[in-house]
This record gives structure tokens, sequence and C-alpha cells, in this order.
């Protein structure tokens, strides 16, 4: 690949060029051409003089607004003009919610009411809110305690958008590169992965805003990610510490990037100093190990002693490696449904996750390349077993495995291997046994704590759980318990695999657009076809119902765990599971419904390289479309 | 290491099986499973809307403890508003602090806060520290279930009264000894019957 990079070197340097120029032109002339157009005397920062504004329950006193009672509202009059973005400047002890009531002129130049709300932390003493349109009238409801505004101006500068910069840059370069290396690097599924991957990860990085509650448990994540930094005695900054809990800064508190400017500030700031120091114990649990990328990077950014709020990020980039580099070798080397496992890998939630603290991407990573493992094995007929397979198989799947032992069946996979994997009955026994002997293991990591020491709490967010409460529930009744499984996990079960909670999620940024959601599902179907039919590599039947039973027996464990940790005792009602949970069950559903047909019974030659270049490619648009929508054009303008 | 493996199939199958048997014969005389101290203090105290701090010191009979478990009367109309911070210390010396919000609790309320686990605590003298930082004065009637009251009790305003009870929880292993022995001695024995494959395959 390095050395088709060197030979290259010139296109590579056109397409820069061709880049940047664009990038600059559609920044320019696209996002800023209604400030281009304004005339002087609208351009530029525009004060407020707060004596001027009409108020309610404010008192002015000394050039500043203070609030006297606990609702107030502010009434500006812009008389039509251009409003880019409104700042203001304050100083409150507590949190408090904005709502904004705009006069804002319509595509039929008529003016029309816009509502909006946003929050504000008291640790920021300064929010933006974007407006972007003419105004006639703006209306500001607050409902502070104890808020005094300092100033207010209205920002009218033509400002480059360093971050919507960038989203053009790489969303532009990533595609010319594909286009331009279509013939040579990324002809192979798992180049175009692995580029767009790292592009697209890397931008919702470097898009969300650098606090908790984005993606789900981030806070604990983070906080067992952390943990792990210096094995035993672990110190922590005020940051650090407040990033341990959902939501350091209330939800929509970061609506502009002067806002991510202001917290990023904040951060920095008060990680100078070690506040507390936490002491664990000098081993790692089983079920932190997939928390060590994260950790490793954490520990990096660490050393090279990296402010706040790009350690912060680093923790992320140790995610998104591991997935991008894990799933690339999954791809490479499954040997049937390249493109669909691809596909699949760049679906919104999952970049969503590998961009974000979570456990998700590095469970799905690590079982998608001991799948692979399998089906290169299991396609390979006539080859003996392969050891450098079957041990990576083994190690990708307990890594995998560990944090959530009820993807522990999965490991069970190479025992319906074929006879003539094996030299002999005895070789096939010994390995078979030994897979079951794992499985038996890993299972107890899940069983054994709930039977022999099951928690009088479960999960603190619910209340009323209890895991020996839950037991006793469904050992005295069993019967029902069963009627609530049937009402929960089958009533919910193509819902909870293909729903757009499953496949375009972006977290507590909600699912994406409908649109990307209907395209991902509709493409996932079109390659589960015509990627899977074909006859010389068909999958008998009776391994078919083996993953059959083993997505079941998951799919009971899933919903089981989740009532005895996240339910209260007793609900009718299982909660807690999330569509996130059944994304690895998504790579083995094309080998159950491998229907053969003739779509696919062309020579190879004919459309290798399109087909899957541009199924990936479309991977590509529907991610940079989530993109924009979901985080730059919310947290960052 | 491989003639340690060489033709002991039986042998290392046994290993496991033997493991096996450990956690089940270790885990429960090591656990006890969650083992329970129920103080039931603070009882018949009046809680303000403002800090309040009670405490409460006894001697742990468990290794770790890592839960607290409060039971606040139940609320018949309006919700606590407000949060309540868990101060734990060990032998005076302050060890964790636990925040729990309680923004919209209602009904219920078996609250729990997690600790990382204080380690070791057996024998020695640990206070607990609570204080309730209830957000504003309740402008309803708050009534509490029976269970959890004296009496019906109907209060207008800032103060309201009612049972508090504490629980306390830990256990006395976090780890199933044998399990690890087992997950490795098993991984070995697959990856090991790979490679007399192989060797065979040589000859």
């Amino acid at each position: 690949m390095f050395r088709l990079l060197e030979s290259s070197w010139k296109k590579i340097l056109i397409i820069l060029s061709i880049t940047l120029i664009l990038t600059g032109l559609i920044e320019m002339f696209c996002f800023n051409f209604k400030l281009i157009q304004l005339d002087d005397s609208q351009k530029g920062i525009k004060n407020i003089e707060l004596s001027e504004v009409t108020v309610n329950n404010f008192e002015f006193r000394e050039n500043k607004l203070i609030s006297k009672n606990k609702k107030q509202n502010i009434l500006f009059d812009f008389d039509g003009k251009y409003v880019n973005k409104l700042c203001v400047n304050y100083i409150s002890d507590n949190e408090f919610n904005t709502n904004f009531d705009i006069e804002e002129k319509n595509v039929y130049d008529k003016y029309t009411t816009v509502k909006s709300e946003s929050n504000h932390s008291f640790k920021t003493n300064t929010f933006v809110h974007n407006i972007g349109n003419n105004a006639k009238t703006l209306e500001m409801k607050t409902n502070a305690t104890n808020l005094t505004i300092t100033s207010i101006h209205i920002d009218n500068r033509i400002q480059p958008n360093f971050y919507r910069i960038c989203f053009l840059f790489m969303f532009i370069f990533t595609s010319f590169c594909l286009f331009s290396f279509r013939k040579t690097i990324f002809k192979k599924e798992h180049n175009a992965f692995l580029l767009i991957s790292l592009i697209s990860g890397f931008m919702i990085i470097l898009f969300v805003s650098n606090t908790t509650f984005y993606s789900y448990d981030d806070e604990t994540h983070f906080k067992n990610a952390y943990t792990l930094l210096d094995f035993g005695n672990t110190s922590w900054s005020d940051t650090a510490k407040q990033m341990t809990i959902a939501m350091p800064f209330s939800f929509d508190s970061v609506n502009s990037k002067e806002d991510i400017k202001n917290l990023n500030n904040y951060l920095n700031a008060n990680h100078r100093n070690i506040v507390s120091t936490s002491s664990e114990g000098r081993f790692i649990k089983y079920t932190k190990f997939a928390y060590l990328p994260s950790a490793i990077c954490l520990k990096l950014g660490k050393l090279v002693n990296l402010p706040f709020s790009v350690l912060f990020k680093f923790g992320k980039l140790g995610n998104l490696l591991f997935y991008s580099f894990m799933m690339f070798f999954s791809i490479k080397t499954i040997t049937k449904g390249k493109t669909f496992l691809a596909f699949l890998a760049l679906i919104p939630t999952n970049i969503w996750l590998a961009s974000n603290y979570s456990l998700d991407p590095i469970i799905f990573s690590s079982i998608a390349l001991g799948i692979s493992m399998f089906i290169h094995e299991l396609t390979n007929k006539s080859k003996i077993l392969s050891e450098k397979h079957m041990i990576l198989f083994i190690v990708a799947m307990i890594f995998g495995i560990l944090p959530k032992a009820i993807y522990a069946p999965l490991i069970l996979l190479p025992v319906l291997l074929p006879h003539e994997k094996f030299i002999n009955k005895k070789h096939e026994k010994k390995f078979k046994i030994g897979i079951v002997m794992i499985f038996i293991v890993l299972m107890s990591s899940f069983v054994l704590p709930a039977i022999l020491s099951p928690s009088q709490a479960g999960d603190v967010r619910v209340q009323a759980t209890s895991q020996i409460g839950q037991i006793k529930n469904i050992l005295s009744y069993p019967i029902g318990y069963i009627n609530v499984f049937l009402n929960n996990a089958g009533l919910q079960f193509f819902s909870k695999l293909f729903a757009p909670e499953t496949i375009s999620n972006f977290g507590y940024l909600g699912t994406t657009n409908n649109l990307t959601y209907y395209l991902s599902f509709i493409i996932l179907i079109i390659l589960s076809v015509i990627e899977f039919g074909k006859k010389k590599i068909n999958i008998n039947c009776k391994l078919r119902s083996f993953f059959v039973i083993i997505c079941f027996v998951i799919i009971g464990l899933i919903w089981t765990a989740l009532y005895l940790d996240y339910t209260a005792v007793g609900s009718l009602e299982m909660q807690g599971v999330q569509g996130r949970y059944f994304i690895p069950l998504l790579i083995l559903l094309p080998f159950i419904f491998n229907i053969t047909n003739h779509i696919n019974d062309v020579p190879d030659d004919v459309h290798n390289i399109n087909f899957s270049l541009i199924f990936i490619f479309i991977g590509f648009i529907i991610l940079n479309i989530s993109i924009y929508g979901n985080i730059l054009n919310v947290l960052c303008l | 290491m491989k003639a340690f493996f060489k033709n002991k199939f039986v042998f290392i199958i046994y290993i496991i099986l033997f493991s096996f048997i450990a956690i089940l014969l270790i885990s429960p005389l090591k656990s006890g499973a969650s083992t329970r101290i129920d103080n039931g203090i603070f009882s018949d105290y009046v809680l303000v809307n403002d800090g309040n701090t009670f405490e409460e010191s006894f001697i742990s009979n468990i290794d770790n403890l890592n839960t607290v478990g409060l039971l606040l009367p139940t609320k018949k109309f309006g919700s606590y508003n407000g949060e309540i911070e868990v101060e734990l210390l060990v032998d005076n010396v302050f060890i964790q602090k636990a925040n729990y919000q309680l923004n919209g609790m209602k009904d219920n309320i078996f609250t729990f806060m997690n600790f990382d686990g204080v380690r070791n605590s057996k024998g020695k003298n640990c206070s607990i520290r609570i204080t309730f930082n209830l957000l504003e004065n309740e402008t309803f009637p708050i009534y509490y279930s029976k269970a959890n009251s004296k009496s019906h009790i109907m209060i207008n305003g800032s103060a309201m009264n009612g049972t508090i009870g504490l629980h306390l929880f830990g256990n006395n292993n976090d780890y199933f000894y044998a399990w690890y022995p087992c997950l490795a001695i098993s991984v070995l024995f697959t990856i090991n019957s790979l490679f007399i494959k192989k060797e065979n395959n040589n000859v």
C-alpha cells in the first residue's frame, strides 16, 4: 500500500490542492455568503446597550442586568436586520435554562416565530446562540435564580468555521481518494473501510464536545478507562473527576464553536491540580480488559502532558483505532460477505460508538474478527484447520466476550466445523471439547456470580433493582417469567434487531434522519442477498440451524441479564435492552438466510470493484450526512 | 510444556473439572452473597430543605463495603428534588463520597449508592455521613406510605417528617479465584490440541 502511495504522490498532491481550493470556496461563498452580502454598517461586532432593551424581572444597575425573580425575559428589537450570533456574557451561581422566541424571515420573506431552547452552565460565563437570519424581534426567557448579565452583543463577523472546514476537507479529500485509487488501493474492501472509518471517526471525536452524556454511559466508561491509568493509585484532577458523572455540563449547554472554546478553557484550567486519588487492585478484572485501548491512549496523552480537552479526545481515539484495525483484519480475513461486513462496520451506530467511550465497539470488532476467522476456515473445506486462525479466533472471541459474557455462545461456532478440517477423530474431539470447556468457563463468569453471590442491589441507575430479588421472583413464578419474557423479547424481536436505534443511532444526539436509516437497512438486505447467494460457498442446513440456536440463546441471555440487573423486581416490562446489543448477531444473519440465487452467478471480474466500492462509498455518504446533521450542525456552528 | 500436554488429555480434563469444583466450593464460603448490615438508623428525623447532615458509626463485619441503601419515606404526591451526598469514613479517615440525584423521585424508595468498594473494612470503625440537599420548599401536601411512617402526615411547606432507614451492603470477595486458572487451562488445552495436530501431520 505504501509503495503505491509513494508512486502516486503526484496524484495525492493534486487531490490535496483541489480539496483545499474547493473547501475554501464552499466555506467562503456558501456558508458565509449572507455575511459577505451585508453592508458595512451591519458587519462586525455590534454591542447591545443593556439600558435600551426591554426587560422583565431584571434590574439595570452598574451597566448590568441583575435578575430579580425566578423568571425573567428580555426583548430585543432587531428591526429585520441580519443577526448571525447572539453572544451573552453572564454570571450565575446555578445552571439555568433559556427559551428563545425569534421572529425570523422565512423563504417567502415573511416573518415567522421560531422557538428554541438551551441550557447554560454556571461554570462558564458566556453563551452564544446561532441565528444566522434576518430577525425582527427576539424574546429571551430565562429561569435563573441568581443571574447577572454583563453584556450582550451581535457577532456578524465573517469568520471561517474551523469545524466545518475540517468536515468539508475530509469529505472531499476522502471522496477524491476513493475515486482516484479505486483500481488500486481501494479495490480491496478493507482498505476503503479503514480510510472511511478513521476519517469519519476522527471527525466525530473532533466535533463532539469534551463532556459526558453524549454516548450511552460514557461517564462510567471514561471512569473505568481512567482508573486503569496507574494500575493501583490513580490521581484525579477536578476536571477528570467531573467527567465521571453524567452531565457535568447540562445537556444543551454547548451549542456553538464559542461554547466549545469556553468549555475547553474551563476543563483545562481545572485539570492542573490533583484533587483526589483512587485505589484499585493491581490486577485488571476480566470485565475491564476492554478498556485497555482507551486507557493506553489516555496514558500516552498524560505522559506528554496534554491539556484535558485533547486528552479526553485521545482516550476516544484509542477506541477508534482498535475498532478500525480489528474490523480491517476481519474484512480482510472473511471469505464471504466482505462488502456486507464493511458496510455493517460503517453503519452510524458502530462508528459513533467507536468514537466515544464505550465497550460495544471493542466487543463487536473482537467478535467480528473471531467470526471472520471461523468463516475463513469453514469455507476452505479442502484445507486442514489453521492453527493461526483458530488461535486468533479463540483470543479475539475471549477478548470480546469477557466484558459481556452474554455473547459466550458464539465461541461454540467451531464445534460444527466439518470432519474434513481435522486429521482424525481424536484430534477433532480434543479441539471441540476444548472449545466447549472455554464456553463453560466464560459462561460461568456470567452465571456463577448471579447464582452464588447475587448482588443485593442491581443497577444503581434504576430504582428497586435487586439481582437476588429478581432471581427469587423468577424461581417462584417460572411460568409468569416466561410470559414476561415472551411479551418483551418476543414482541420486540424485530424492532431491536433492525430499528433505527440499532442501525443509525448517535446516542443522546438522537437517531440520524430517516433517509440514512432506510438506505442503510435496504443496502444491508441487498448485500446479504447478492453477496451470500453463491452456490460454491453454500452453508449447509445443519450449520444454519446451529447459527439460529446460538442467536436465540444470545437474545435470551441479553433480555435475562437486563431483567436481573436493570429492571425493578417483579416488573412486567424488561428494561434497559438496547438495539446496539444485537449488532454482533447481524454478522451471522446473512449466513442463516443464505438463499442461493443467480444474481451473483457472473464472473467475479465483471463487477468486483465498482460493486463493493459503490456500496462502501454510500456508507461513507450516510455517515457524513449523519455527522453533519446530528453533530456539526448542532454543536459546532 | 509439550511433554506435559502430550497425551495428557484426560489429566487436563480432570484439572478443569477440579477447578470448577473449587469454584463451587470456595465461592460460597468466601462470598456469603452480599452481606447486609441493617442499621435501620435515622428514624423520626425531620428533613428540612437545606443541608441536613446525619452520621452513624458502626463496626463493619464485611470485607468490602460497597453499597449504601437508603430507605426514604414514600411520597404519595409530589417528588423529592435535590440530592443526597453520602460520605464514607473508615477509622475517621475520609474514603469516598457518592452523590445521588433525587430529582423527580416519587414513590419507593430504596435508593442505592454504590462505592468503588472499601477493601479490608472488616472489623474497622466505619462511619456513614449523609447530607440531604433538598432544592426548594415543597408546595404541595406530602403523604407517606403506611409502611415507612409512623402515621399519615401532611405538611405544607419545607419540612417533612418520616422514618429513614439505612442499610449497608458489601461482600467478602470480588473474584472467583478458580476462574482464571480455569480459563487459562481451557485455552491452553484447546490451543495445544491444534499443535498436536501439526506434529501428527508432520509425522
